[in-house]
């Protein structure tokens, strides 16, 4: 795929994935086939930023965890009250990793 | 999600519910000899905004089980039947993987996630969730 498009792409999505992953993703799109671009426009990815502010408001709900995709530990956060209240916090600093995380599985399932 | 970060969360959970319902037992006997009186809210939703969140009560329904009590469990808060269940089928069955070095939670969970995951399930679940805290709010838990 030709540069300008990869470095789009990195330019808009950026924010969804951990840093230290973007030169790998970079390299992966840089060497994919022409045919994917349409696939790769049309992805959604979940805002970390956003995903938070859930996580603040409605952490102890689990609707992060739902939201991200983890539909487990999204029940598990509902039925213990945010693991009373403990697990809710420490997810206010895990879930931007968390979803950063879940971005780069979709990705990469796109580009397998 | 990995299988072992499963079974380290599902450790730590229960853990957790156990400690706590240690200590809200041993509070409670306490407060029988009057030597405590002091009541505990680790609630967030309910301490920041005074209504009860859908799981309010769970604590209380999960004792009352353990007391036999079903009927008061059921009208304290019915989430307490599943975390009863399982809270007492998880031990087992992660002491059962670990002792023949299968995943078989692991996999089940993977499973029950897709099939939650549908519409034609979750939307009904997330009503009773719903209805369930309407109700709490309406019994002031």
């Amino acid at each position: 795929m030709e540069a300008q498009k990869v470095d789009m792409f990195i330019m808009t999505n950026g924010k969804s994935f951990e840093s230290h992953h973007l030169m790998q993703i970079r390299d992966r799109l840089v060497a994919l086939d022409d045919s994917k671009w349409s696939i790769l426009q049309i992805i959604q990815f979940k805002d970390p930023t956003v995903i938070l502010i859930v996580s603040i408001l409605a952490g102890s709900l689990g609707i992060d965890r739902f939201l991200i995709g983890d539909t487990g530990l999204g029940i598990g956060k509902l039925l213990t009250c945010g693991g009373l209240g403990i697990w809710a916090i420490i997810d206010w600093f895990l879930i931007m990793g968390a979803t950063r995380e879940k971005n780069l599985i979709k990705l990469q399932q796109v580009l397998m | 999600m990995e299988a072992k970060k499963l079974y380290l969360v599902a450790g730590l959970l229960l853990v957790l519910g156990y400690g706590w319902l240690g200590f809200l037992t041993l509070r409670a006997s306490n407060h029988a000899h009057g030597t405590s009186s002091s009541t505990t809210n680790v609630c967030l939703i309910k301490q920041t905004t005074g209504f009860p969140c859908p799981s309010c009560g769970t604590s209380r329904s999960v004792l009352a089980l353990t007391d036999g009590n079903f009927q008061q469990a059921i009208m304290t808060n019915p989430f307490g039947l599943i975390v009863f269940t399982i809270m007492l089928i998880l031990p087992f069955w992660m002491l059962f993987d670990l002792a023949t070095k299968r995943t078989s939670m692991h996999t089940c969970y993977l499973k029950s996630e897709e099939v939650l995951r549908k519409k034609m399930i979750a939307i009904p679940l997330i009503c009773m969730v719903l209805i369930n805290w309407i109700w709490n709010i309406n019994k002031g838990l």
